[in-house]
């Protein structure tokens, strides 16, 4: 069927995009904090099959970037092919520190010399956008995903339980969310990683940002869920099943678990992108994972500067990834609504 | 009507309370003692800070707190500003016109341009212009508030056809009525577009959902078999009937213009409460951040309010007592 | 009344021509995506002269809306005609443009169509819906199209005092909505009026009232009209000249009598049959409505009833009824249980007396709360291996009652005893055993059957749940009671929406005969269906209480299905027992039944609110 095509396609691609991402330390053909100094903000490098003299090569290679140093200071850079690297599949990288080899790892590809090869070219600090790309899709998809798990977690628990005991504990449960509904959300969202402390470690602010996110958006999938629940409560066919003797456990696991499980399906579809870009909201503005670690937001932050914004295209490279990723999980919900849509049987 | 309201009325007033409890509550538990780092602070002289003590009384209870507080908002005063050394109100007010402009005029770029849409996708259902604009509108879903904030910034600073922020220019006013009125217009116009695109796609989809179950409905059929033609049936029966659904969404679209408002303040230097409250919470500035909590979520309130008495008055069904 | 209209209007010659719609080999189908092309309407052809009534007989989806829809140009996006011509004062309808055809609707052949509720714009109000109609064909003032709205309110029995026409829809009762529409109908004066089902929703009473209106309007406005519907009574109130249609093709036609006397197949028979209210002879034996008579003095059903029903000769006459068991005669004596637990065969298998439950309407924090009466009062006795029937109008309480007996609730107050075990004294747990004995059957099978789950997955919960047969035997089980109530067994891999609504009913009472009851309470457990699936499904009833020894509950509201079904009455009236008779005395006298039940056409939930102190 067409609409199960579409969903499993979605799903497919979305899962072949968090490969790289988990992967990043094999994907990633440099280390996303190393700072090159020498080549700040330079653009992505080309990549050429012919060199200077017209002869072709049948391995790619890159040339050397240099900065323009003059007295005024850097000025942008240029390309010197007096040395060229090559390009190698399953390189294995040295990170040298302090003129002792200290790490040793192998990458999907890279140069087998000291010209680098920058697909995405570099931020201000000389650091490879293409490595800082997929590790903070680490951080960004991550956090999302987490999130998006936390807040699903915690509107299921209020959800059955409003949608269970009724009377007053629902009542009480309604107006809570109603509370955290009543603000808007980026606002409600401010307000709680406004009394959190701002100077963490990357690793606490991960998990921070994953518990503000993530315990902030309970409201509307716990009201979804009970919704879910009351109504399947007095269909008929429970009824039924109640005057079998079916007992309330089985109820629930054969009628009502179905049900929740699709919704919170459709829900999860939807909350994901927007617990991501909650994440790079966040890091934008400087108040998600500081650095060294990288977001895909914290790589966007560069580009309130106008020059950065006119001239270094490339920077826009990490939020430009994330209109396919968005647009995979939006047809995902899509077609994931349109499948579990019970058929309407005539009345 | 005064018996739907009122209770209404009562809850609203309640949720407010709450609400600023909440944000309260939260403030209080932030840590760095802005107090102590006041007193670090060579510019405030120490009367200035007894003053504050006494005033708001920073060192008493958290209770104690919340009512000097109220008794300042009762005052007009809604707290002090510790980084700009004044009364929040007048900060806040300011600040508060900025972003309600904004988004208002965000509000009828969106609707302006979503109702010819979805009515046109939802009358042509299933064909070329249908899918087109399903496939424009899942991308411009799909690209982040952020994303579409800057590039249209980046779009004004290589055109240099509208200013790249800020709500006036500097000499606009010296100028007369009419150019200051058009200098604030061509400031408005990128932060109220980057906006409205944000909110487009999912208003486009609603609208134009919400019309095609009205199309497709009997009394719909029924008109034409009267033999009304169909420019009346457009004007005179689907739009009153779809009014219900789109006035909902009305309401509910004011949070999420909200929610945007702050970001595309921020990148696109719209002086509004957005780029306030980010100041605030970097410095600890409590009672702003109290302040403008309240601020937005009386903005939703009172846009879900209208939003109500709308739909009271354009759907009949919603009036049960008057005939 | 003759108006001059301002834009044109199709003449209609003042002499009756002979055929004022003339439709010749109409063909129509509809593009379906996972069924290719059907055909909805095949080679229909028929006149109708002007003044003239014609009647269209056939069972839901069997083309007949189609068909008003074609003529005038209505069809869905998916639907086309294939081919044939429909004349109507000299000119073909068909292939028409959108702008002419707008002339012809509403002016000269309009539609009456069949939900009046769904016909009707919610958030516009009544006078200005009819006005609009005007408007559209002709060039009048908004205030002379009001006025003229309100004129034709009257004509159609809604005076100015009823304030109608500043009403809106949702204000409005079925049947007044109903009068509604027809004054649109008739609001430009066409000559031929499509009248679609329009009597299905409304109640008999009304039914009545809106034939007559009808009827009336045709003889002031010489109107001809073609009636739809699936009911031959209406038809036969109404119309000259009958067609019959079955799967988009006529299968018969003549005038009232010849039809209604000379069926060509069972098929047709069953949808001719009378509703209990007009049967004028009656079947000593089972004291059942009578089928119209061949003229060899037998009819067909009988014959059937008699070879696929062996156990109704050992049912117990209504006479013997009458004279042991009647409820009458157990009301009158003293009320006591039965001292020997062991049930004999004349002793009741269930027995309520006094039974009383009222609820309490309001949310919790709410301020007022009423307590309604829901029941009260209210005893009743069924034999076992007979058949019980609760009928009243909708609100008497008839489903509480239901789910009393069943035990899904408790009542307030009074006993009910079943096989001799009094159910209002146990304890929940206990329970359970007797809730399975007693089932029900709900009325609407949409959703009293899970939609995800598959048939056999359906049929078998109830053992399943029991578990005490492997899961291997219980399939095996639902496969069998599948085939024995009429299902295929290959089929037991669909799903509830691939069923029909018959089926879908089969289905609920072969889960319900899962767990061997003895007693079914049907709850409307045959409402929405045609007749002659209804009747197919009465006959599997009466099949299925012979062979396995049931007894019926019945709660319904149709006197027709009633009758057929049950041997003795009880009539339920907000919340009180009115009247208990036998089928045979309901039938002398159906209207003292219907004179007892509340007022014309509005369905709102009646009961005794009384305020809590």
């Amino acid at each position: 069927m067409i609409r199960n095509k579409k969903l499993v396609v979605s799903a497919i691609a979305l899962v072949l995009i968090q490969i790289p991402v988990i992967g990043a330390g094999f994907f990633a053909p440099y280390d996303p904090t190393v700072q090159n100094r020498d080549v700040p903000s330079s653009p992505p490098t080309s990549v050429h099959f012919a060199d200077s003299r017209g002869r072709f090569h049948f391995r790619p290679f890159v040339c050397r970037w240099i900065g323009n140093t003059s007295s005024s200071g850097y000025q942008g850079s240029h390309e010197d092919c007096s040395k060229t690297s090559s390009l190698r599949f399953f390189v294995r990288n040295e990170t040298v520190y302090d003129g002792q080899v200290r790490k040793s790892s192998r990458h999907l590809f890279g140069t087998d010399g000291a010209e680098k090869l920058l697909l995405l070219g570099t931020d201000e600090y000389g650091r490879d956008q293409f490595s800082r790309l997929l590790y903070g899709g680490q951080t960004s998809l991550g956090a999302g995903l987490l999130a998006t798990g936390l807040s699903l977690g915690l509107g299921l628990v209020f959800g059955c339980i409003a949608g269970y005991l009724g009377s007053w504990v629902d009542d009480v449960i309604m107006r809570a969310a109603e509370l955290f509904m009543a603000l808007p959300w980026i606002y409600l969202l401010f307000a709680v990683r406004a009394f959190l402390p701002l100077n963490l470690d990357a690793r606490q602010a991960f998990i921070l940002l994953i518990g503000v996110i993530g315990s902030t958006g309970w409201a509307r999938p716990s009201r979804l869920i009970r919704g879910v629940i009351l109504s399947v409560k007095q269909r008929a066919y429970v009824l039924a099943a109640r005057g079998f003797g079916v007992s309330s456990m089985s109820i629930i696991r054969r009628h009502i678990l179905p049900e929740v499980s699709s919704v919170v399906l459709t829900q999860a579809a939807l909350l994901i992108p927007q617990y991501i870009l909650a994440e790079v909201t966040f890091s934008f503005l400087g108040l998600g994972v500081s650095e060294p670690q990288p977001s895909w937001g914290s790589m966007l932050a560069s580009l309130q500067n106008y020059y950065v914004l006119t001239a270094h295209w490339w920077t826009f490279a990490s939020g430009l990834v994330l209109v396919p990723i968005f647009f995979l999980f939006y047809s995902l919900a899509d077609s994931l609504q349109r499948s579990v849509q019970i058929f309407d049987l005539p009345k | 009507m005064i018996s739907a309201v009122a209770p209404r009325l009562v809850r609203t007033l309640f949720l407010i309370f709450g609400v600023s409890v909440l944000a309260f509550i939260l403030m209080d538990m932030a840590p760095g003692k802005y107090l102590e780092e006041m007193k670090l602070n060579p510019q405030i002289s120490p009367n200035t800070l007894a003053a504050l003590r006494a005033e708001y009384g920073l060192d008493r209870s958290l209770a104690a707190r919340y009512f000097l507080w109220l008794n300042s908002a009762a005052r007009g005063e809604f707290g002090f500003s510790f980084a700009y050394n004044c009364p929040v109100w007048p900060l806040l007010r300011v600040r508060a016109e900025n972003t309600l402009i904004l988004t208002v005029t965000a509000m009828l770029f969106s609707w302006a341009v979503a109702i010819p849409i979805g009515i046109l996708a939802a009358a042509r259902a299933g064909r070329w212009q249908d899918r087109v604009s399903a496939l424009s509108t899942t991308f411009l879903l799909a690209t982040p508030d952020v994303l579409l904030g800057l590039a249209l910034l980046a779009f004004a600073l290589h055109t240099r056809w509208f200013p790249t922020g800020g709500m006036r220019s500097l000499a606009s006013s010296e100028r007369r009525l009419f150019s200051s009125a058009q200098d604030f217009a061509r400031h408005l116009f990128l932060p109220a577009a980057a906006l409205a695109m944000g909110t487009l796609p999912t208003l486009i989809r609603h609208v134009r959902s919400a019309t095609l179950d009205v199309f497709n409905s009997p009394f719909i059929a029924a008109a034409r078999g009267h033999g009304i033609p169909e420019g009346r049936i457009l004007i005179g029966h689907i739009l009153p009937a779809a009014a219900n659904p789109l006035i909902t969404l009305l309401g509910v679209s004011v949070g999420t213009l909200l929610s945007g408002s702050l970001l595309v303040e921020v990148i696109m230097s719209w002086p509004g409460v957005g780029p306030l409250l980010l100041e605030a919470v970097l410095e600890r500035d409590v009672y702003i951040v109290v302040a403008a909590i309240m601020f937005s979520t009386l903005f939703l309130i009172a846009g879900n309010l209208v939003a109500d008495a709308l739909l009271y008055m354009a759907d009949p069904r919603i009036r049960k007592d008057q005939p | 009344m003759e108006r001059a209209w301002g834009r044109s209007q199709p003449s209609i010659p003042e002499q009756p021509v002979r055929h004022l719609l003339q439709v010749c080999d109409l063909t129509v189908g509809y593009r379906s995506r996972d069924r290719g092309n059907v055909f909805a309407l095949e080679g229909i052809t028929f006149e109708v002269a002007a003044g003239e009534a014609l009647g269209l007989l056939g069972e839901s989806g069997c083309g007949k809306t189609t068909l008003g829809l074609a003529v005038l140009g209505l069809l869905p996006p998916t639907g086309f005609v294939v081919r044939g011509s429909a004349v109507f004062c000299g000119q073909n309808l068909i292939g028409l443009g959108d702008s002419e055809l707008q002339v012809v609707r509403g002016a000269g052949i309009s539609l009456v169509h069949q939900e009046p509720w769904a016909a009707l714009n919610p958030v516009l109000r009544i006078g200005d819906q009819i006005a609009e109609v005007i408007r559209a064909h002709a060039r009048l003032s908004r205030e002379r199209a009001r006025e003229e709205a309100g004129l034709l309110l009257a004509q159609v029995g809604l005076p100015r005092e009823t304030f109608i026409a500043a009403a809106y829809p949702h204000q409005l009762s079925v049947g007044q909505k109903q009068r509604v529409t027809i004054a649109q109908a008739i609001a430009c004066h066409p000559a031929l009026v499509i009248a679609d089902e329009p009597t299905t929703a409304l109640d008999h009473t009304t039914q009545d009232e809106i034939l007559d209106l009808l009827h009336n309007l045709r003889k002031k406005l010489r109107l001809a009209l073609l009636l739809i519907s699936h009911d031959f009574s209406v038809l036969a109130r109404a119309v000259d000249r009958v067609m019959i249609m079955r799967n988009g093709r006529i299968v018969q036609r003549g005038t009232t009598q010849e039809v209604a006397g000379n069926y060509v197949d069972s098929y047709t028979q069953s949808l001719l049959s009378y509703p209990a209210s007009a049967a004028h002879h009656q079947n000593p034996t089972t004291g059942l409505a009578p089928w119209p008579r061949r003229s060899n003095g037998h009819t067909r059903y009988h014959e059937t009833l008699q070879f696929a029903d062996p156990g109704h000769r050992d049912r117990p006459k209504p006479a013997e009824l009458a004279s042991v068991t009647t409820v009458g005669h157990l009301v009158r004596s003293p009320l006591t249980p039965p001292s020997d637990p062991i049930p004999c065969k004349s002793s009741p298998l269930l027995f309520a007396t006094n039974i009383q439950k009222s609820y309490l309407q309001g949310r919790w924090p709410s301020a007022k709360r009423h307590r309604v009466d829901a029941l009260y009062g209210v005893e009743l006795g069924v034999d076992a291996g007979s058949s019980l029937a609760v009928i009243g109008p909708s609100g008497s309480g008839k489903s509480t009652l239901a789910r009393c007996l069943a035990c899904l609730e408790k009542p307030d107050s009074g006993e009910i005893w079943f096989g001799g075990v009094n159910l209002t004294a146990l304890a929940d747990r206990k329970l359970v055993p007797f809730r399975r004995q007693i089932q029900t059957i709900l009325q609407d099978p949409g959703s009293s059957l899970n939609p995800r789950f598959t048939a056999v997955e359906l049929v078998s919960e109830p053992l399943l749940v029991d578990r005490r047969s492997p899961g291997q035997e219980c399939r095996d089980r639902a496969v069998d009671l599948m085939a024995q109530v009429g299902l295929r067994p290959d089929w037991g891999n669909r799903l509830p929406h691939e069923f029909s609504a018959g089926q879908r009913r089969r289905l609920a009472i072969a889960r319900a005969l899962s767990v061997e009851p003895r007693l079914l309470i049907l709850d409307e457990a045959l409402a929405g269906l045609d007749r002659p699936i209804q009747f197919q499904i009465v006959d599997l009833l009466l099949r299925l209480q012979a062979s396995l020894s049931l007894t019926y509950l019945h709660i319904s509201h149709d006197l027709g299905l009633v009758t057929r079904l049950a041997d003795r009455v009880l009539v339920l009236h907000s919340g009180q027992v009115v009247e208990k008779t036998t089928a045979r005395e309901l039938l002398a006298q159906p209207r003292r039944i219907q004179a007892s039940s509340p007022g014309n056409g509005t369905c709102e939930p009646v009961g005794l609110g009384r305020e809590l102190a």
